[in-house]
């Protein structure tokens, strides 16, 4: 099988089509999503970030070049199905993508569309709400739930579809931190233990230094691609593309011009951490 | 002179006697003098909308009182319909609320149920959409002709159009890109340089207050847990954890060198505190 799940082939879309020289919102994209690979795609509101996921999984088809799941073309209606069962999208907003009355019968609903046996049903269920940590929960209602544990309901959803790939629309927004630390922790796990791609839009720049891969959009194009540290260490781009730095990365560097010691990119507090206690070690503060 | 806004026991139950009787706050007594920046953060759930929903009436607590200017707001039906123009409130996401043809009438709305001639409107729906950056041109647009961005400006110039003496904003950066919550969070504090009006900020952010409020409240599980200088409150980044809250990732950083054995404070929530600190350590500065 192709080592890439996600293969976009100079693919451009614009919404209105039916006006002449619409703006395109993706602009000739070429890109491939390696199987069991976490990916994070950054860029400013407007950038092409949701269209993009929506590209993934057929909810939009390409006007020019063709983007391919597992090798099905996504403009094919015939595959539409099968498409959707491959790749499954989470959404920004939990209150909007919930649909039953008990958290167990809410992720037992995509695999019903699917025709899958009841018994069949009763297992994946219990265990997709297993794999996010809310099998205690499964008798509950949706909306006696806190945002963060919605989210993971959404994302049980999905994997009892037992969907290879996950594209999540900016899953924490609209969270608290401790909701989107759960929602981090648990999609991560996903892609560690069960080997699930991730694809993974966020406005958090910390939550994109926990990905394989970072991509950042910015009018309709990709302009970084690479590890987080490849993509964070071009810091002009990202500052001119709207973005920020991760906030260790911005006091790290503001250490290093005062004349500590520092070593170049790094992105999270722990790294930070761990840099300053050597240098105040070889200092002979402590 | 007596605070702008003062609680005292204020307690709130929704479903009061029903089955499904929740506390949402319990026995909140705070005082917020005039002209300060106040930072309200807490977990989902820990009554922070509620809380800031008492503060110009649209919620009457079940038990204690709130007091604007030292006047009870429930004293008469006056004393309320005042307390709304006195304290504006911009609720999370509110650009869902826009719903003028134009902008301009849109930010002209609030002004208008206030009662004021077409001259004064006209003067502060102009001064608001300036605190906002937006320009005559857009004015005259559809509210839903414009960006995700400058829709939120909107709706919360049409509070600021107000003039109120308090504005309370309930997470306005949120779903934001970087750019945008820079432009959102510099407008407010322009707004209170230009003002002097007392601001309140409900945030999950820890590094937004930390960068502009001077006091933080923290609000766990329906009570007050903190109340007091952001510094003081950052200080107690462990307590702040252990409610589910961030504290600013500069502060974490100087926890866990503390841990390390350094001796650093950790009272340190910006870049430029956290340099200073680390340069007295190693000698170059003096404390």
């Amino acid at each position: 099988m192709n080592e890439n799940i996600i293969e976009f082939n100079n693919v451009s879309f614009a919404y209105d089509s039916e006006i002449v020289n619409a703006p395109a919102v993706v602009k000739n994209v070429t890109l491939s999503i390696k199987r069991g690979s976490f990916v994070a795609v950054l860029g400013h509101n407007g950038s092409g970030k949701s269209t993009l996921a929506k590209l993934c999984n057929a909810i939009l088809v390409p006007q020019t070049g063709k983007v391919t799941v597992n090798g099905m073309d996504t403009a094919d209606n015939g595959l539409t199905f099968d498409i959707r069962r491959t790749v499954g999208m989470v959404f920004q907003n939990p209150d909007n993508q919930i649909v039953a009355t008990v958290v167990e019968d809410d992720v037992a609903f995509g695999p019903e569309n699917l025709g899958v046996e009841p018994k069949e049903i009763r297992r994946r269920v219990d265990e997709a709400l297993k794999s996010v940590g809310m099998y205690d929960y499964r008798l509950f209602e949706p909306h006696k739930l806190s945002g963060g544990q919605k989210q993971r309901v959404a994302i049980a959803g999905i994997t009892a579809m037992q969907t290879e790939c996950i594209v999540l629309d900016e899953p924490t927004a609209m969270l608290d931190p401790r909701g989107r630390l759960e929602v981090m922790e648990t999609v991560k796990r996903l892609n560690r233990e069960l080997g699930i791609t991730v694809v993974f839009i966020t406005h958090f720049m910390n939550e994109a230094t926990q990905a394989d891969r970072v991509l950042v959009m910015d009018d309709g194009g990709i302009i970084l691609d690479g590890t987080p540290k490849e993509v964070f260490s071009h810091k002009e781009i990202i500052i001119d593309a709207g973005l920020d730095l991760p906030a260790a990365a911005e006091f790290s560097d503001m250490l290093i011009s005062d004349g500590f010691n520092l070593p170049d990119g790094i992105l999270t507090a722990e790294e930070c951490i761990e840099a300053i206690y050597a240098e105040a070690k070889k200092r002979g503060v402590c | 002179m007596a605070p702008v806004i003062k609680t005292v026991n204020l307690t709130h139950l929704y479903g009061e006697k029903t089955l499904f009787e929740v506390t949402a706050i319990i026995n909140v007594s705070i005082e917020i003098e005039k002209g300060e920046f106040v930072g309200i953060i807490g977990h989902t759930g820990s009554g922070k909308s509620t809380l800031i929903q008492h503060f110009n009436g649209l919620l009457k607590p079940n038990s204690g009182k709130v007091l604007l200017d030292g006047k009870d707001i429930w004293e008469s039906r006056e004393s309320v319909r005042s307390a709304r123009f006195k304290v504006g409130l911009c609720f999370q996401y509110p650009e869902y609320q826009l719903f003028e043809e134009t902008v301009y009438k849109d930010i002209a709305f609030g002004p208008k149920n206030m009662g004021l001639g077409d001259d004064e409107i006209n003067t502060r729906v102009r001064r608001a959409a300036g605190y906002v950056g937006l320009s005559g041109e857009q004015l005259e647009k559809s509210p839903f002709d414009l960006s995700g961005g400058e829709k939120r400006r909107a709706a919360i110039a049409g509070v600021m159009a107000m003039e109120p003496e308090v504005l309370v904003l309930d997470e306005p950066t949120a779903g934001l890109d970087p750019r945008g919550r820079d432009t959102v969070l510099g407008l407010i504090k322009e707004y209170r340089e230009q003002t002097g009006s007392t601001v309140i900020l409900v945030s999950h952010s820890m590094d937004d207050v930390a960068r502009l409020a001077s006091k933080a409240l923290v609000l766990n599980k329906s009570e007050v847990a903190m109340f007091g200088p952001v510094d003081e409150v950052f200080s107690h980044g462990r307590e702040l954890m252990k409610m589910g809250l961030n504290v600013p990732e500069v502060t974490r950083i100087f926890m866990g060198l503390r841990d390390r054995g350094l001796p650093v404070s950790t009272s340190v929530y910006t870049c430029e505190q956290g340099r200073r600190e680390l340069l007295r350590l190693s000698g170059e500065v003096s404390p």
